[in-house]
């Protein structure tokens, strides 16, 4: 079996009634008495299963694809022990933020990897920290970057390719005066010659997406496009706006919400990527105080979907992002300013970590 | 729209699938992409490599077309410019205005230009088309003259900066006054519509036929409740094409939204904003419009339970440090469900919540002197209009006055603007901080 290993046992105990299949094919199945994967594998090939529950050829050899567990994603597929994912870990990169604070708050910057929610309301800097990841993520190779592309989905509309270009515009002038800082490093300066803010524009892909159905569809279509494109990270905003609008049925909204978490997520750690997801914020009455406060909208089950969440709000006229919640990081505040050449650290300018 | 796309327009589904899919009525493609494939599987009775298929053909269907930055730089007839280079009011006018100026293709222009000096370089050329603007202020501010003022930019040719378009005005309270549009063109375009006297001032006859042109290019709607907004703006998409919209303004949205639901039916109102904001979205994308919405403010007096009270309350403007510092504090309000933004003691804040302000694009806001006190707002005092979210800009400030020309911006007299400063963030400001996250 192509999957064999450990787990192989496990999953020939499945029961058929866990196994994807057609339900009129399952039906089948079980009258002629197969009950588990086992016991389909036990058969010889594709014909005798047919001859055997009523199938057609092409019927059964999909069956046995299926039971094969292919590299679909279907039930326990691609299980990795802690040392693998200790190694992934540690080679991937972050992708920085260009406020050395908030930076080191993050470990480093945004990983890759996993979905990072930024809430924050209105006008506090969502969109142009968003705008400043689809620049830091095609620094160069030579500069410790990730040298990749970038998909904004849009459902907002507030992309403005004015100010993705003032921000790629300040990353370049940034990047030239570290490869001029150290003229030895030949790498820098032929990286350098090829970054100019065009091409770092030309390297940001945007999706606008005017309802949810489109918004479902680029999920859909963005596991071939970001293989094409050398993709490295991938931005939604925001998540929110759609859902806040097109919905009755609750419980349809939850199921959504639940499958496009599921896409990105799979997105994020297939392509060793970088999601990043913009949430509004709603106003909820404290049950405790009687008064009522902002929390991220789209609910508690919602909460759960993104593996690093990061809460920007004001503070004594400062910007502040609050690491609210991180499988790897203690929690914490870092602040940051937004300027004309992009997300900062509050007191001038620093060199993100390198 | 792409969600009531019908399956039998999607290329790649075959016949027997098809059949299926109609089978269980499964008519657009909302209905196929809003389940998983191994719902599919289950209610199509196909085995799962058909379902992904179904769903891949249809995701390919309906995925919008991505686009690169950079040709949506040039879409826009942005090109170069930009990187801190300062542009003059005269600069942006011209980019905005001159067709193919960028890098060649199909434009439109990328801004409204307001024809206030200041505030389009701020701005960094005017109001942005495609996207939302916003205008808040207290009731006699002056949100219906820089409407107005806005719709004579619009309206007015381009040998004078504007943008040669229609202009389509729903007004929710009655408030256009057509003898006052002509007025504001007549001052601020005295070249074009002047009265005669002055240099190179047109005829009389020129200016006339001239004005004629300019009112009839404004057209006004003046729909009674939200849902009629709704509706209509639904219809509007060929009137916006064939009357050239370049400015569709909502004057003001909140007047209805507040009039028309109680306290009770918060839920129901937030959602019609939300689907209005929707459509206008789309439109102003799709038409390439700027679209200009007015709104109102709100008071929130500390134990006092924030009522929503009318635009008239508006006038206690809060000292700018003060408000909403303390967490607790800031909290107690238990009204703050309508109009959102949990505040502190009687500091005013824009209406209509947090959800609708997460639905605009650019939000401006009128108010008196900023830390003035009681500032007579409609008494002349000093006016300071600020910007307060902009994907596009830093915040920024300027006093401005209503004169016959409309509003008009002093450029001279920047005025700083911190976050505390504004009215619209001082009641979400630190309502984060130190509570229980």
């Amino acid at each position: 079996m192509d999957n064999g290993g450990a787990n192989a046992w496990y999953k020939d105990a499945m029961q058929l009634t866990s196994v994807p299949l057609a339900p009129s094919v399952r039906s089948k199945l079980q009258r002629a008495g197969f009950v588990s994967v086992r016991d389909v594998k036990k058969t010889r090939g594709p014909v005798e299963l047919a001859l055997e529950a009523g199938l057609t050829n092409e019927e059964a050899s999909e069956v046995m694809k299926v039971v094969r567990f292919g590299v679909d994603g279907t039930a326990l597929a691609g299980a990795k022990s802690a040392s693998e994912l200790l190694r992934e870990e540690t080679g991937k990169l972050p992708i920085y933020t260009f406020s050395s604070e908030l930076d080191a708050l993050l470990g480093g910057g945004v990983a890759a990897g996993e979905i990072t929610e930024l809430c924050g309301c209105p006008g506090i800097g969502k969109t142009q920290m968003c705008v400043q990841l689809c620049a830091s993520v095609q620094i160069p190779h030579a500069f410790g970057g990730y040298d990749g592309e970038a998909v904004y989905v849009d459902t907002e509309g507030s992309f403005m390719a004015e100010r993705a270009e003032e921000i790629a515009e300040a990353t370049a002038r940034h990047l030239r005066s570290v490869s001029n800082a150290s003229p030895e490093d030949a790498g820098m300066s032929d990286a350098i010659a090829s970054f100019t803010a065009e091409r770092m524009l030309e390297r940001v892909h945007l999706f606008r997406c005017h309802e949810v159905t489109e918004l479902l569809a680029v999920l859909e279509a963005l596991p071939a496009y970001v293989k094409k494109h050398r993709v490295r990270l991938v931005v939604v905003d925001s998540v929110a706006f759609h859902f806040r609008q097109d919905f009755r049925d609750m419980a349809l909204r939850t199921t959504i919400l639940a499958k496009m978490t599921q896409r990105l997520q799979q997105l994020a750690s297939e392509n060793a990527l970088a999601v990043v997801t913009v949430n509004q914020v709603t106003v909820k009455p404290d049950p405790r105080g009687g008064g009522a406060r902002l929390v991220p909208a789209l609910g508690e089950s919602y909460a759960h979907a993104c593996t690093t969440r990061i809460i920007l709000s004001w503070e004594d006229d400062t910007r502040t992002a609050y690491l609210y919640k991180s499988p790897r990081l203690p929690q914490g505040r870092a602040r940051y300013t937004v300027t004309e050449g992009g997300i900062r650290d509050v007191r001038g300018t620093k060199r993100p970590a390198e | 729209m792409a969600a009531k796309r019908s399956l039998a327009r999607v290329a790649g589904l075959d016949v027997d699938v098809l059949s299926r899919l109609e089978g269980h009525n499964f008519r657009t493609a909302e209905d196929v992409l809003t389940r998983s494939s191994l719902d599919l599987v289950e209610l199509l009775d196909v085995s799962l490599p058909t379902a992904e298929r179904v769903v891949a053909s249809v995701a390919k269907c309906v995925c919008p077309k991505p686009q690169t930055a950079m040709a949506l730089l040039r879409q826009r007839g942005g090109g170069g410019g930009g990187g801190g280079t300062a542009r003059s009011s005269s600069g942006a006018r011209a980019s905005a205005s001159g067709d193919g100026g960028g890098g060649g293709g199909a434009s439109w222009p990328a801004f409204l230009p307001t024809h206030l000096a200041a505030l389009d370089l701020a701005l960094k050329g005017g109001v942005p088309t495609g996207s939302i603007s916003e205008l808040v202020g207290p009731a006699g501010a002056g949100k219906t003259q820089f409407c107005l003022t806005l719709a004579v930019a619009a309206a007015a040719p381009k040998s004078v900066g504007g943008l040669d378009g229609g202009v389509v005005f729903i007004d929710t309270e009655q408030k256009f006054s057509g003898v006052r549009l002509a007025e504001i063109a007549r001052a601020k375009f005295p070249s074009v519509y002047g009265d005669g006297d002055g240099d190179g001032a047109p005829s009389e006859a020129d200016a006339r036929a001239s004005l004629t042109t300019l009112t009839s290019r404004v057209l006004v709607l003046t729909p009674s409740t939200l849902s009629e907004i709704l509706q209509r703006l639904n219809g509007l998409e060929e009137a916006l094409i064939d009357h050239g919209v370049r400015l569709l303004v909502v004057d003001s949205m909140a007047a209805l939204a507040r009039a028309e639901f109680g306290r009770g039916q918060l839920q129901q109102r937030q959602e019609l904003l939300g689907q209005i904001a929707s459509v206008l979205k789309q439109q102003a994308e799709r038409l390439h419009l700027a679209v200009f919405v007015t709104n109102q403010v709100t008071t929130r007096i500390g134990a006092a339970a924030g009522h929503d009270t009318g635009p008239g309350a508006g006038r206690e403007e809060g000292d700018g440090g003060g408000i909403g510092g303390g967490g607790g504090g800031a909290e107690r309000d238990a009204g703050s469900r309508d109009a959102g933004s949990g505040s502190g003691s009687g500091s005013v804040t824009a209406a209509l919540g947090t959800k609708w302000a997460h639905c605009v694009n650019t939000r401006l806001v009128l108010e008196g002197a900023a830390g003035g006190g009681d500032a007579d707002a409609a008494g002349g005092g000093t006016r300071v209009v600020k910007v307060v979210k902009s994907p596009r800009c830093a915040l920024a400030g300027f006093e401005y006055e209503v004169r016959a020309g409309g509003v008009v911006v002093d450029g001279d007299r920047a005025v700083r603007v911190d976050a505390s400063g504004s009215n619209v963030h001082a009641s979400i400001r630190g309502v984060f901080a130190g509570s229980a996250l």
